[in-house]
């Protein structure tokens, strides 16, 4: 018996009636809640403290009333022993199979452990998206990834087997090198934060002088940046690589929690068979059901045990689509994937900004090469934007207009002036994996 | 997917898992027999939770 056509990894999950995949996820949220109390004194004293216990909740109102955790409360917990995960740790250390940290951008690093549980449930997560994306036993999968601490692919990697796919692991290869191994052996699928599959199409192209798009991939699974649901940014994957390109969203602490399926309608389905997304509302804390309202994004896995993630403030920001997917998944659809952190949107010359809002416009744009920085500053009392940007080879004549119409686009789409430099192809600085475009430098001032 | 489909499906799946446990008892000291059926324990599990096993999804590591 063949299974290679049906749409649905999981046919039973994935295309559930509403109101019983809702009754499933509080059955499966009240038993996570039950098994954290009952092994983690993190957990437990979070919850003794709200007066609640596990069999207190009962209802989706129950629910709301769990306290969220932090990425601050995470840090604080694996001070506490056992090293060096701390009191949110719910299994013995000798059942943790798995090691992962996250980057650390933000000070110290959460430490994250998982069973070998675990690590099933991480690769059967990926299987979701990458059955969803087309992956099927016929792909042969590269993996330009430095297999390391930082969870990113490895899942990706796991899954892939998993599916049955060939995978190359792409690890300490440079990138000329692993864009030579994908002509050799004519590679089918890939996987990349946007930044480094723009990166090497780039290198293709102008160091080696192979045009990507005349390569065998014919799909690329994006995570780790917003770019892969930013249109113009996906639109210039799609075109350099001449493959279809999707989205992902996922997390260390969370686990991988959402997926773009084929028909790509415009959003990303939250797996909700493994997690539970909430949407909040950060002024008034209400919990946000009805699409087109934004909010910040709470999460619960809901079959992780090692170190439960439970109501997880992510900062994401993101927003119930309208429509449901025409895939026929009863998994709710988030509109643009992930819009923004919460963290990230600032506040310039008065009006909040957000990032992925100058690299949608600036990305739109065919006459400017991939690489743009922004830096915001402090000029006595005013704020100043500068945005650098290289110009394409052929693309240099009509400067002076194409700098006027991304003026114009910047100012309809962010509300704000910009300082344009143009720089020579080539002089700003190229990121490997998550790029750090945005700089805002007047806390220094 | 019928409802009496995944009933018969999770039937299936309660029985070999059953098998398992007992596989695991009886692997004494046996590393080899205790750690691959530890892993397939894990694989079992995973299906569980594909089946929407709330109850019965936690963990055998």
């Amino acid at each position: 018996m063949t299974t290679l056509h049906n749409t649905y990894w999981n046919p039973y999950l994935e295309t559930m009636a509403p109101e019983q995949l809702r009754a499933l996820q509080l059955e499966k949220f009240r038993r996570i809640i039950a098994w954290a109390y009952e092994r983690s004194p993190f957990y437990r004293e979070l919850y003794a403290g709200a007066g609640l216990e596990p069999g207190d909740i009962k209802t989706w109102a129950d629910v709301r009333r769990v306290p969220k955790v932090d990425k601050g409360m995470l840090k604080s917990a694996q001070e506490a022993e056992p090293f060096p995960y701390g009191n949110r740790l719910c299994v013995p250390l000798e059942q943790v199979a798995e090691f992962r940290q996250t980057s650390g951008t933000t000070g110290t690093p959460v430490y994250q452990a998982d069973t070998w549980q675990d690590w099933e449930w991480w690769a059967e997560s990926w299987c979701y998206i990458l059955w969803a994306q087309g992956y099927r036993p016929t792909d042969r999968v590269f993996i330009p990834f430095g297999y390391n601490i930082f969870v990113a692919f490895w899942a990706g990697h796991y899954a892939a087997e998993k599916l049955g796919c060939e995978v190359v692991p792409g690890g300490v290869l440079d990138t000329a090198s692993r864009v030579l191994k994908i002509q050799e052996l004519k590679a089918t699928a890939l996987m990349g934060t946007p930044t480094y599959m723009l990166n090497m199409a780039d290198v293709a192209k102008n160091r080696l002088g192979i045009d990507p798009a005349e390569l065998t991939i014919r799909r690329i699974t994006c995570a780790g940046e917003p770019g892969a649901s930013l249109p113009s940014t996906k639109k210039r994957m799609q075109d350099a690589w001449g493959a279809k390109v999707f989205d992902h969203a996922g997390a260390t602490e969370i686990g991988a929690w959402s997926y773009e399926c084929s028909e790509q309608c415009g959003g990303i389905h939250a797996n909700e068979g493994l997690f539970l997304v909430e949407i909040e509302d950060p002024m008034t804390g209400e919990i946000i059901e009805e699409p087109g309202r934004k909010g910040k994004m709470i999460i619960t896995a809901l079959d992780r045990l090692a170190q439960p993630c439970l109501r997880f403030d992510s900062k994401d920001i993101i927003e119930w689509a309208a429509d449901p997917c025409p895939c026929g998944r009863t998994y709710r659809v988030l509109k643009g994937g992930v819009q923004g952190r919460a963290d990230d949107i600032t506040k310039v010359k008065g009006v909040l900004l957000s990032p992925s809002a100058i690299e949608e416009v600036v990305r739109g744009f065919a006459e400017l090469a991939d690489e743009y920085e922004v830096v915001v500053e402090r000029i006595g009392d005013n704020d100043k934007i500068t945005l650098k940007v290289e110009f394409n080879p052929g693309a240099e004549n009509a400067q002076k207009e194409v700098l006027s119409r991304l003026k114009d686009q910047l100012r309809l789409k962010t509300n704000l002036g910009y300082q344009i430099e143009v720089h020579p192809l080539g002089s700003l600085t190229r990121w490997e994996v998550k790029a750090r475009r945005f700089k805002d430098t007047r806390h220094l001032h | 997917m019928e409802p009496s489909k995944v009933e018969e499906l999770r039937e299936r799946l309660r029985a070999l898992r059953e098998q398992t446990r007992e596989l695991q008892q009886a692997a004494g000291d046996f590393p080899a027999l205790a750690r691959n059926t530890s892993r397939i324990q894990a694989s079992l599990t995973m299906i569980a939770i594909d089946l929407g096993m709330a109850q019965e999804g936690r963990g055998e590591y």
